[in-house]
């Protein structure tokens, strides 16, 4: 009986879960973003600023396609949903299982987008302006650090240090308006 | 025999277009390498630049430091319309996809397949089971 009730649970989640992986939906392939090299690290301050902008636009079109990060939490219950539903799935041959709404991708463009602040901040680069009031990309560094120390450390609630860290990379950039001539 | 012989070409045929046929998508880090993925003339792309626009376009001409081209069919979220004339820097860059055609992976993809078909057809049999051609 309680074998039963586990399984209906695991059953309702995964079909939450499943849904609300549906809003991420990937208009072209979402790239995954690999961490610094070493020869990243010559970069002059013009380079380092447009790979962040690289970075930035990635993570965006990651965004703009519904995705975000996920807990610990759910990648728990993802993955016994997975455990569940893809054997059914190959069984009924109609093959899926429940994606993890461009976490991988979206963390692996953050951790880019920090580690190249980083960088800028190590080459005492010109900070910029972003869309958080009152703070430059530096002081939003110093922010995004603080977050990201706490969810090293296992301190604080996941969910809430990622949207925190999520808000404040939504406002690291400043976009140059569109020109009508050329893209 | 015949009639066996045709459903393999056919097969290989199809095989050779679609394997053939590869979407990559790259987010390319330098101006260099945007240059290494020998983008040409003709080829179909569709990029997000660092202005955050999405663009489907067909590319006219490449130059050392862009691409011009003409935008095509529009594809989900993209707001230029067909046919307009556009410019892209390669400093302008943040994600690029290209699919095209290319030979030598259709060649193998096709041998694959037409060596795994070969091969079930000798183990099971298969080849007299084919209907004799008129």
């Amino acid at each position: 009986m309680g074998n039963h009730r586990a399984l209906k649970c695991i059953a309702t989640l995964a079909t939450v879960l499943w849904v609300s992986a549906c809003t991420y939906q990937q208009t072209l392939r979402h790239p995954k973003l690999p961490p610094l090299v070493p020869i990243d690290r010559t970069m002059d301050c013009r380079q380092i600023d447009l790979a962040i902008d690289r970075a930035d636009t990635v993570r965006w079109l990651i965004r703009d396609d519904g995705g975000n990060l996920e807990t610990s939490g759910h990648k728990a219950a993802r993955y016994a949903g997975n455990a569940v539903l893809i054997p059914i799935s190959l069984i009924s041959y109609f093959p899926t299982y429940i994606p993890d709404g461009g976490h991988t991708v979206l963390n692996a463009a953050d951790e880019r987008i920090r580690e190249l602040l980083q960088l800028k901040r190590d080459r005492s680069c010109a900070t910029r302006a972003t869309t958080v009031p009152g703070k430059d990309d530096m002081a939003l560094l110093a922010e995004l650090e603080s977050v990201q120390a706490q969810l090293d450390a296992g301190r604080g609630k996941e969910g809430v240090l990622f949207v925190q860290r999520t808000q404040l990379l939504d406002g690291l950039r400043v976009v140059p308006p569109r020109t009508s001539n050329s893209p | 025999m015949q009639h066996g012989q045709g459903i393999r070409c056919l097969l290989a045929i199809t095989v050779w277009l679609v394997g053939g046929c590869t979407t990559q998508t790259y987010a390319p880090a330098s101006d260099a390498v945007t240059r290494e993925l020998k983008i040409k003339a003709g080829d179909e792309i569709r990029v997000i630049t660092t202005r955050r626009e999405r663009l489907s376009f067909k590319v006219s001409e490449v130059h050392g430091d862009r691409f011009i081209g003409v935008t095509a069919k529009p594809h989900p979220k993209e707001l230029h319309p067909a046919g307009e004339t556009v410019e892209v820097p390669f400093d302008e860059l943040a994600v690029l996809e290209v699919t095209r055609f290319e030979t030598k992976g259709a060649t193998l993809a096709t041998a694959a397949v037409l060596v795994t078909v070969s091969a079930f057809a000798v183990v099971l049999g298969a080849v007299p089971v084919l209907p004799p051609g008129p």
